[in-house]
C-alpha cells in the first residue's frame, strides 16, 4: 500500500466510527425505555396469569423510584434504571387482580426517559397495550 | 474485517425494533385460556352454540357465561350482559365438548392457528 491508500483508508475508518459513536448513545436510551416499558407489560400481564392460576388476589405498587409486585407473600422489586421515570398518568399507584384476573382499574403510565412510552391497561380485560409517543 | 463485523452486529443490536404482529403473544393467549378454563371448571354444564362459535358455561348460581367472537375479539358476557374482552386479533373461533373435554381452536389475524382442550369437570357427575 502506498501511504496515500493507507491514509485514505484511515480516514474513511475513522469517519465511520465517528458516525457509528454518535449514533450508539440515543440508539442506547432508546433501547433502555423500550426494554423497561416491555419489562413493566410483561410484569402486569404476570401478575393477572399469577392470580388467575393461584385464585388469589394480586397487585402492583407504584412507588417513586420502584414497583413492586405483589403475589401472596412474594413481593418482587423493580427499581428504575437511572435516567427513567414512570409517571401515572390515569392510573392509579396500586392495580390490583382478582381472582378471575379482572383488574380493579384501567388506565394509563408513562414510562419515559429518551423515548416515551405509554401503557394502556384496559378496564375488565386487564388487556396491555405499549405505544410509543 | 473484524472492525465492520463487530460493528454490524452492535448496530443491529441498537437499532433494530420489535416486529410488529397482528396477533396475539403467547401469553395474551395462555391468559385468555386460563380464563376460560376456570369458568368451565366451576360451571354446572358447559354447551356450544351456533355451530361451535359460541362457548357457553352455565355456572353454579345460573347465570350464562358466554365466550363468542365480537369483531375481532373473543369477548366474554354474562346473561347476555357485559362485555369483557378475553382475546383481541381473532378472526375464528370454533369449540367443541368430547368426553368432557373442551376443545377450542382459534384463528388469529395473523393466520395462525391456536389450538386447545381442557377438561369440564361437570361431565364427570357425582355428588
Amino acid at each position: 500500500f502506498t501511504l496515500l491508500e493507507s491514509l485514505l483508508v484511515l480516514s474513511l475508518a475513522s469517519i465511520l466510527l465517528v458516525a457509528v459513536f454518535t449514533t450508539l448513545p440515543p440508539a442506547y436510551d432508546n433501547t433502555a425505555v423500550r426494554q423497561a416499558a416491555s419489562q413493566l407489560k410483561n410484569d402486569i400481564m404476570l401478575t393477572q396469569q399469577t392470580a388467575i392460576s393461584r385464585q388469589q388476589r394480586t397487585k402492583i405498587l407504584f412507588h417513586k423510584k420502584e414497583y413492586q409486585l405483589v403475589i401472596g407473600d412474594t413481593v418482587i422489586e423493580r427499581p428504575y434504571a437511572t435516567g427513567l421515570s414512570i409517571e401515572l398518568l390515569t392510573l392509579k399507584d396500586r392495580l390490583e387482580f382478582n381472582e378471575k384476573g379482572h383488574p380493579n382499574a384501567g388506565g394509563k403510565i408513562r414510562v419515559k426517559g429518551h423515548a416515551v412510552y405509554d401503557i394502556t391497561v384496559y378496564l375488565g380485560s386487564g388487556r396491555v397495550n405499549v405505544e410509543r409517543k | 474485517m473484524l472492525i465492520s463485523g463487530s460493528l454490524a452486529a452492535i448496530i443491529h443490536l441498537f437499532l433494530s425494533r420489535q416486529q410488529e404482529h397482528d396477533g396475539f403473544t403467547q401469553q395474551e393467549w395462555m391468559i385468555s385460556i386460563e380464563q376460560m378454563m376456570n369458568e368451565c371448571k366451576e360451571s354446572q354444564a358447559v354447551k356450544t352454540a351456533e355451530h361451535g362459535s359460541v362457548l357457553i358455561c352455565t355456572n353454579l348460581s345460573g347465570q350464562d357465561i358466554r365466550f363468542d367472537i365480537y369483531h375481532s375479539m373473543i369477548r366474554k358476557r354474562v346473561d347476555g350482559k357485559g362485555h369483557v374482552p378475553i382475546l383481541d386479533h381473532i378472526t375464528a373461533m370454533k369449540a367443541d365438548i368430547e368426553n368432557g373435554v373442551v376443545l377450542l381452536k382459534i384463528e388469529s389475524e395473523d393466520q395462525k392457528v391456536y389450538q386447545t382442550a381442557f377438561p369440564v369437570y361437570s361431565y364427570l357427575g357425582g355428588g
